[in-house]
């Protein structure tokens, strides 16, 4: 396949105004970028601003990718429906933008367009960012994403890629081995310049949301059914979070890792979250300190309904991860077990916990009420 | 240097006489080299059954015969026979022959049954490289058949400087690995069968149709310009004599393999290799596998089953048509078990931490017939056809630790895989010889070739327990990744067109001798390389509690996988497109080598000088369709390259050169590595670099020769090797640890000195019926020195791509310090049809790097160690013939380590293989 297809379907088409210089590969045929709600697969290129019609159920067949320079806004009410497993997906590189303009009562949906959906029936959101990660190095290198080849990462604190706001992600997840899997909402050296606000997860058969290095705030997540953890930070990640609700996730309800080679790299992830309510089960606990752990601060908790609180692995496995929690780099303050068999299986000192009353989230273990309108169960 | 006439110049001096008879005594010389001696060529005398062959000098003497008028035959395979009628023998007289006469034309079958093909010969081939020009190395058939080697691969590594990863095909010459070598049957290409590398498995060409290996380890303008270290050509055998049929039986075991209690095999794959397996219609809308997932059984007993025989005929008095014919089976059962360790991370703990085991069952069978019809004595034809099936049947089971922060984390996991791998490879090649003018001759050749490499129904399971903190041993199968229960099936099919084309002219003429010679010759060569894959995944359903997971008995997987366990949705089926998308991942590619060269060679006397250029020019196109890269895309390259070449040989006397020769030359990326699409292997994903480009060769060599006697060689070489822009395999800055090749560095640089020394320490020969009693060794040692630069930045700046890594500079990978080979032969011959050898042979490579380290983790190391294999033939009989092997006696450990960190990455051995084999002549 050569070049890009465009169908032309002229009653349910957009025409958007567009100076894409010559590339290959992409929609170089003209100066409008063509979009064909019943099989909606495109690259977006320099120049190029599309908008899609919140009237229209778009039925994601492919790819879709935003490229540098270019940008894809998706109003309030838009419901995208994907096919195709792995193929079907939307990324973002660095550079391009995304708009997801969602409100409260009525959110921007991308979900399984099959009648019976499953979790993993399609790929996921991909936002790629210039913000530092430790994947590359301690000096602002890149690094490559796991889809589409993009490449994330840098030194631009707070690069901008746009603003999401109240949209949920259902069924996400397909996969191409064990490593290579969609999260739900993958933000890969996403930037501070970016809103990251009112997201859900839900079903998704890998993580919900994870948090690749950047700078990114991540407000108002919710997680939900998650198939492995339900939401994750790692490859340092320097950035907050506030009001995260998470429920009945796989393993881990927050996995929190530095990087999985060299657990000691720089620079280190360093995670300030509050307000969470972390709903049970899962095997890896209500947080998964892994892979070096890097620096928390983790404050207002209410965490039910798991065999571990907050799990870590001893320190033959996990010698930098235990070392930043003896080392007051990692603590958890007003964090409330309900229902959990055991607190910690960290050996030491177990001080880095205080334990408190909390309502996490706004609810304790129900949903907050920041959640209602745009969430589902 | 094929076809030339021999003749006799010189005479002799004293020789004692039997009463009242004479002899004929002389000097053979070989024009084609500019009158050097000719030696192991047969003269004899028609009609009489006397004979003998020429010394290392070229001289004869025949004793002993009556007074008369004879006609002297001399013969030398590849080179016309000459009959030197009305030759008078006087008693108590020397006779020498008077070149001035003429030839005559008449073939002698007398003189051709003697004539065993003289490439096979280890004398034989000294003598060639005595007199090339080029630093050429060989190995032909009796050096392999007495170092116990019965395939190609193993038989490099017996020549100097060259070594083999463990477990890959991979062949590493002076420690440039597969990238820099290249690979001809007859001068003409042969296709890969793996989509990572250029050059096919030497391992699958089984000695039996092997005359001799050529290796140039320094560039001639014949070759194909993608060179760095060696262009390894096999030179396929032929047969001129009168007939003959042998058949070849063996048997033999490994000792790892004969103690285990069940050689486990997957289910589908038969004895002989010969076996194909498509996926199920309707593979995802319900179970429709009919292969089992329960392991069978099968005796590890080597068995090998061969027939070779040719025949000629005649055709008037010039004209001849030769046939040779091979076909063969044989297999291999080997088993190792050990520790793999993979994802060491900086801190030195492993990711995957596993004990293993791995059986192993090849095949390979051969067919090949050849034939040969000399036109005349200035033209002939030769058609070689031969399809190869090569198996290769693994299954490898893993205990342990899957993932320590996530799968198995406290141990009790199992990963087991089973792949067949089946490689059919059909070579049709047409090649002609003609002498147009005593000083002009035209060679040309032509290849179509066909492979396909195919693993049907490779299947792979992974349990975990249901508890990491319960009773490990409750297993279920591991739900967190689809692909980590599923079944693949792979086609890769390459198609080949290749032409060669030269034209010889020689001039400057001297008495009988042409001092120059300028060859022009052209290359064309087309290859289609189309690459489809599938696998199914088995996506099993999750429960949100823990311990609902259904309980699954390892050796009863096929209670689990069945039609109602699909009907109760307890697994779905998936391609990596994901859902119900049942379509191949692609990609498609073709190469276009077009080139050019023109060569001079020109004799001062002493000193012999080669020269010329080549200029290729490479179209390399690649289109893909994959599950990461679904909407597929394109890549081109193209390329010229001019390329210089000069060879200098010095003759410092009769029996020594001096040798010079230098060039430059380039390395091509691979297809699949410019390629930006990402490759999920088994472990591992690939995906190409757009920005990926060749890198430049300057290689010089200097090498002395000694040719103290027959069969005896020392020689001594120095070279040195710069490479702009090396390209390297490598881990880069990703998500998830995906692989791709990048130029790592401005340059990379070896030198290396190598020896290598073959003498008789002792050769005796009985007086009266000529037998010989030998005791020889040879040994080749070479020391390697390489570096090259790591240099992040520069990858940073020529690419899209980001690489941390650990050092500033180290070794090429693959390149070992030093490479022994060392072999102690005794023969003796206790009849004209009865003798016994016995030899043993020893291989050695020091410490090499395996992988670039990067993200302050080491790289991974081989350590080096010594194998020791020890064979002994027999010829009972004039037909019958029996063999006793014992290799890898030592039965070494072998181990691989993270450097840096010093965590043992893979550790087992090999066990020892014990094998019997006789042959019967007809």
């Amino acid at each position: 396949m050569k070049k890009f297809f465009l169908s032309v379907f002229a009653l349910s088409a957009l025409f958007v105004t567009s100076c894409s210089d010559d590339d290959d590969n992409t929609n170089n045929d003209g100066d409008e970028v063509t979009i064909d709600p019943s099989d909606f697969q495109l690259t977006l290129n320099d120049g190029d601003e599309a908008e899609l019609d919140a009237s229209k159920t778009y039925q994601l067949t492919g790819p879709v990718v935003v490229q540098s320079g270019a940008s894809l806004t998706i109003p309030a009410g838009t419901k995208i429906s994907a096919s195709g497993g792995t193929s079907a997906y939307i990324a973002v590189a660095q550079g391009g933008k995304i708009f997801i303009e969602g409100e409260a009562n009525n959110p921007v949906v991308m979900t399984s367009a099959n009648e019976t959906p499953a979790p993993g029936d399609w790929g996921g959101l991909v936002v790629c960012g210039k913000a530092p990660t430790n994947k590359g190095g301690d000096g602002g290198q890149t690094a490559t994403a796991e889809v589409s080849n993009l490449t994330y990462g840098g030194s631009e604190v707070s690069d901008n890629s746009g603003s999401i706001k109240y949209l949920r992600l259902e069924y996400t997840g397909a996969e191409f081995n064990g490593d290579k899997q969609f999260n739900g909402l993958s933000l890969f050296g996403v930037g501070n310049g970016t809103t990251v606000d009112y997201v859900q997860s839900y079903m998704g058969k890998d993580d919900g949301v994870e948090f690749f290095g950047g700078t990114v705030e991540g407000n108002h997540l919710v997680s939900i059914g998650s198939g492995d953890d339900s939401i994750d930070f790692a490859d340092g990640w320097n950035g907050s979070g506030n009001y995260w609700y998470i429920k009945g996730g796989t393993k881990a309800g927050i996995e929190g890792s530095n990087n999985g080679d060299n657990g000691a790299a720089t620079p280190m992830t360093d995670a300030t979250i509050s307000n969470v309510s972390i709903v049970g089960g899962g095997s890896e606990g209500g947080f998964f300190i892994k892979e070096g752990g890097g620096k928390w601060a983790i404050s207002n908790v209410y965490i039910n309904g798991y065999e571990k609180g907050i799990y870590i692995k001893p320190a033959t496995d996990d010698p930098e991860a235990n070392s930043q929690v003896a080392a007051g780099e990692i603590t958890f303050t007003n964090i409330q077990f309900d229902e959990v068999d055991n607190v910690t299986d960290y050996a030491g000192d177990t001080s880095f916990i205080t334990e408190g009353t909390s309502t996490g989230a706004g609810n304790g273990a129900d949903m907050p009420s920041w959640a209602a309108g745009w969430t589902i169960d | 240097m094929k076809t030339i006439i021999n003749t006799l110049i010189c005479l002799v001096s004293a020789f004692s006489f039997a009463q009242g008879t004479g002899s004929i005594a002389g000097l053979l010389n070989d024009k084609e080299t500019g009158n050097q001696p000719l030696p192991f060529a047969n003269v004899t005398i028609k009609g009489t059954g006397k004979g003998t062959t020429t010394d290392f000098d070229g001289l004869y003497q025949i004793e002993n015969i009556e007074p008369g008028s004879y006609t002297v035959v001399f013969s030398f395979v590849g080179y016309e026979t000459l009959e030197v009628p009305n030759v008078k023998v006087v008693a108590n007289k020397v006779t020498t022959i008077n070149s001035g006469l003429g030839a005559s034309a008449a073939a002698l079958d007398e003189v051709l049954i003697q004539v065993v093909n003289s490439r096979e010969k280890e004398s034989a081939l000294l003598l060639e490289q005595k007199k090339a020009v080029e630093m050429k190395q060989s190995i032909g058939t009796q050096e392999l058949a007495r170092k116990g080697v019965s395939d190609a691969s193993t038989a490099v590594t017996k020549t100097t400087g060259i070594s083999k990863e463990e477990g890959s095909s991979n062949i590493y010459v002076r420690g440039l690995g597969d990238r820099y070598n290249s690979t001809m049957f007859n001068g003409l290409p042969i296709p890969s069968n793996n989509s990572l590398n250029k050059n096919i498995d030497l391992g699958i060409f089984s000695t039996d149709i092997i005359e001799a290996i050529d290796i140039d380890k320094t560039y001639v303008t014949r070759n194909y310009g993608d060179f760095g270290g060696a262009s390894i050509n096999i030179a396929g055998k032929d047969y001129k004599g009168p007939g003959f049929f042998e058949v070849n039986i063996g048997t033999g075991v490994n000792t790892n393999a004969i103690g285990v209690d069940k050689f486990k095999q997957q289910d589908g794959p038969n004895f002989t290799g010969f076996y194909d397996k498509n996926p199920p219609a309707n593979a995802l809308s319900g179970y429709n596998f009919d292969t089992s997932w329960e392991l069978k059984d099968r005796d590890p007993i080597n068995t090998s089953l061969g027939f070779t025989g040719g025949k000629s005929f005649d055709l008037g008095t010039e004209s001849r048509i030769s046939l040779f014919g091979h076909a063969s089976f044989g297999n291999d059962f080997t088993y190792k078990e050990g520790i793999a360790r993979g994802g060491i991370s900086t801190q030195g703990v492993a990711r995957k931490n596993f004990d293993y085991e791995s059986y192993d069952y090849t095949t390979g069978s051969t067919f090949m017939l050849n034939s040969t019809y000399k036109i005349n004595n200035d033209h002939n034809i030769k058609y070689n056809g031969f399809y190869i099936n090569s198996t290769n049947q693994a299954h490898e089971e893993y205990y342990g630790t899957i993932d320590v922060f996530d799968e198995a984390a406290n141990g009790g996991g199992i990963v087991r895989r089973s792949t067949f791998k089946r490689t059919q490879l059909l070579v049709n090649q047409l090649l002609g010889e003609h002498k147009i003018k005593e000083n002009l001759s035209i060679d040309w050749g032509a290849t179509y070739n066909s492979m396909i490499s195919s693993i049907p129904d490779r299947m792979q399971n992974t349990l975990r327990p249901i508890d990491d903190d319960g009773d490990l041993s409750i297993k279920t199968l591991s739900e967190l990744s689809d692909a980590n229960n599923h079944r693949f099936y792979q086609e890769l099919t390459e198609d080949e067109i290749a032409g060669r084309l030269s034209a010889t002219f020689q001039f400057a003429k001297k008495e009988n001798d042409y001092k120059g010679k300028i060859t022009a010759g052209y290359n064309i060569r087309t290859k289609d390389v189309a690459f489809e894959a599938t696998q199914y995944n088995f996506s099993l359903k999750t429960y949100n509690n823990p311990n609902d997971y259904p309980i699954v008995d390892f050796n009863n997987l096929d209670e689990f996988f069945t039609q109602s366990s699909y009907d109760q949705s307890l697994f779905q089926i998936k391609t990596l497109f994901g859902g119900s998308t049942e379509k191949p991942e692609t990609y498609d590619g073709d190469l276009f080598i077009n080139a050019g060269y023109i060569n001079l060679q020109y004799n001062f006397g002493k000193l012999i000088l080669n020269t010329g250029v080549r200029v290729e020019n490479i179209e390399q196109n690649i289109e893909w369709i994959t599950a990461i890269a679904p909407v597929g895309g394109e890549s081109t390259l193209k390329e010229t390259q001019v390329l210089p070449s000069l060879s200098l040989k010095y003759e410092l006397n009769k029996k020594q050169n001096l040798k010079f020769a230098a060039s430059k030359t380039y390395t091509l990326p691979q297809f699949i590595e410019r390629a930006p699409f990402q490759y999920v292997d088994i472990t591992n994903t690939y995906f190409g670099n757009p920005d990926l480009y060749s890198s430049t060769n300057y290689n010089a060599d200097l090498k002395w020769e000694f040719f103290p006697k027959s069969g005896e060689l020392i020689s001594f070489g120095i070279f040195g090797k710069i490479i702009e822009n090396p390209i390297n395999e490598t881990t880069i800055a990703s998500a998830t640890n995906d692989i791709s090749w990048v130029n790592s560095g401005d340059q990379a640089k070896g030198v290396g000195a190598e020896l290598e020394v073959r003498k008789d320490i002792f050769s005796l020969k009985s007086e009266n019926d000529n037998l010989e009693e030998k005791l020889s060794f040879g040994t080749n040692i070479s020391y390697l020195n390489t570096k090259q630069d790591f240099d992040a930045e520069k990858v940073r700046k020529e690419t899209n791509y980001s690489v941390q890594f650990t050092e500033e500079n180290g070794p090429l990978t693959g390149a070992s310090d030093w490479l022994v080979n060392g072999d102690i032969s005794y023969s003796k011959e206790f009849s004209q049809s009865m003798d016994i050898m016995a030899t043993a042979a020893v291989n050695y490579f020091s410490d090499r790097l395996y992988a670039i380290g990067n993200n302050q983790r080491g790289g991974l190391e081989d350590k080096g160690f010594v194998t020791l294999d020890l064979i002994i033939k027999s010829n009972l009989t004039k037909n019958f013939g029996i063999g006793i092997s014992a290799k890898n006696l030592l039965n070494p450990t072998v181990e691989q380590l993270q450097q840096t960190q010093n965590v043992l990455t893979r550790s087992f051995n090999k066990g020892r293989t014990l094998s019997f084999s006789a042959s019967y002549k007809f």
